[in-house]
């Protein structure tokens, strides 16, 4: 594959089903190995999205479509979002680019990610700006400067709010450490004060045996034996003792016993590998 | 035309063959990710991107169950990822792309199963335009106006207006083109983010009242 219209070509014709066996394969080879051809068969699928989205596909070619992408959830996500850019064209009081010079565009710097979009585009500012804002309707103006003093006087509201809260900004962490072990086996009943304003408990459980790589933490109500938090996948801590830390939200926890059931992760699945237990007391 | 449809019973088969199933291990996994990158973040993304394209070709296979497909080829190339990370030289990506062609060729027979298909919304929710019309407002000038102006005419309007807007810019339309992709998908990270963010004030007031 050579030109850019050859790639295009190609790419098209793939898209569409119309490739034989060989070319199919070569295309596929690529779409894993080359990421500029990766890139640009995406580029194609925009078109062949917006072209679906618009209706104009023919029957067979939307069959395809359908059957091809419809199980994919990121595709469909590609699909809905066409079909709101294509309906927020076709808004009235959506944003218009009528006949703008864009060699006059003023640049201005983007908070979007755009990676390499936009930014190697070679313009010279000048006054395009004014012609643009002409194009948009006095009312949807009026309407947008409103709507921009209303959002700062609610940002002036939440910045006094939360940046003179005390300890608003910061997450309040407790951090214990708790040995393994039954109650049953002589296990010990760690003992742990949490401050009023603490929102994180952050328990660091020392392992007794090297069998498991990634675990999986339970919390229960040691009394009614009401499961309080599921950790997600948690990786083992190696230094300088093995541990594995789980961070529980205050919220969950009330003063009371718990136990904390710690399972090794083998193929996905769960397997108990020990417990912990702890007292939570409230310091106000 | 030489895009075989798959069989979607492809695992039910394979499970009836002893050893024909690959689940992954925990260290396989580990192996699998050392392999595509020294560092685990990185590796993770490529693993990532990896298998999205795992997912397209299937799809664009006929396959009912592309993700599961893409899944049984890195489960596979994860079992040998310790041996390869030793004796393999060259893109990691080539070796998927046989090992994904080997997948293909055992379907047992062509079959087209029911897809679960996700309707368009109908309407566009209030929200919706007020996010995109915050995302469109971060992009710069020049982005805007390009992805604005991208989407004008229709069908052979549409490639003649490409053209002309690939040469006002100085671009080749492939260029222009990949340019109005790149843009198009930060759009919509943006949208997704910001109707998540929306949605969920949305749910709580309702919850309030």
């Amino acid at each position: 594959m050579n030109s850019a219209s050859e790639r295009e070509s190609l790419i098209e014709s793939y898209l569409r089903g119309e490739l034989g066996p060989d070319d199919v394969e070569r295309v596929e080879e690529s779409i894993l190995t080359n990421d500029e051809f990766f890139e640009e068969l995406e580029a194609a699928e925009d078109d062949l999205i917006d072209e679906y989205v618009a209706g104009t596909l023919s029957a067979q070619d939307r069959t395809r479509f359908e059957e091809r992408y419809f199980s994919i959830p990121a595709m469909r996500d590609r699909v809905n979002f066409a079909a709101a850019l294509a309906r927020y064209r076709a808004q009235p009081s959506a944003q218009t680019v009528d006949d703008v010079d864009f060699r006059k565009a003023e640049p201005r710097e983007s908070t979007l990610g755009e990676s390499t979009a936009g930014k190697a585009i070679s313009l010279e500012s000048g006054s395009g700006g004014f012609s643009r804002w002409r194009s948009i309707p006095p009312s949807t103006i009026k309407l947008i400067s409103i709507a921009a003093a209303f959002v700062l006087v609610a940002a002036a509201v939440l910045l006094v709010k939360f940046a003179f809260a005390p300890g608003s900004q910061a997450q309040r962490k407790v951090v214990a450490s708790v040995e393994p072990g039954s109650l049953r086996s002589g296990g010990q009943l760690a003992r742990i004060e949490m401050p009023g304003d603490a929102t994180v408990l952050e328990l660091r459980l020392k392992l007794r045996d090297a069998d498991y790589q990634k675990f999986q933490a339970v919390v229960v109500e040691a009394d009614e034996s009401v499961e309080v938090f599921t950790s997600g996948v948690l990786p083992v801590e190696s230094a300088p003792d093995r541990i594995v830390v789980v961070d529980i939200p205050a919220s969950a926890l009330k003063p009371g016993d718990y136990q904390v059931e710690l399972s090794g992760i083998v193929d996905g699945k769960p397997t108990n590998a020990d417990e912990y237990n702890f007292r939570l007391t409230r310091r106000p | 035309m030489g895009e075989d449809n798959c069989d979607s019973d492809l695992f039910d088969s394979m499970a009836s063959v002893p050893g024909s199933r690959w689940a992954l291990t925990q260290d396989a996994f580990d192996s699998l990710l050392s392999w595509l990158d020294a560092d685990r973040e990185l590796a993770g993304y490529r693993y990532e991107d990896i298998r999205y394209r795992l997912i397209k070709i299937f799809a664009h296979r006929g396959c009912v169950e592309p993700e599961e497909l893409a899944d049984e080829t890195i489960n596979r190339v994860a079992q040998k990822a310790r041996t390869l990370s030793v004796s393999y030289v060259g893109d990691p990506a080539r070796y998927f792309f046989g090992v994904a062609q080997n997948v293909l060729k055992e379907r047992l027979r062509h079959r087209t199963g029911p897809v679960d298909l996700m309707p368009l919304r109908d309407k566009t929710p209030e929200e919706e335009f007020q996010c995109l019309e915050r995302c469109l407002g971060q992009l710069t000038s020049e982005s805007r106006d390009l992805i604005l102006g991208y989407y004008e005419g229709e069908k052979r309007g549409k490639i003649d207006h490409r053209k002309r807007l690939a040469t006002r810019l100085g671009l080749e339309t492939s260029t222009l083109r990949i340019r109005a992709y790149r843009i198009r998908a930060a759009l919509q990270a943006c949208l997704n983010e910001c109707i998540g963010v929306a949605r969920t004030v949305a749910d709580r007031n309702q919850k309030l009242h």
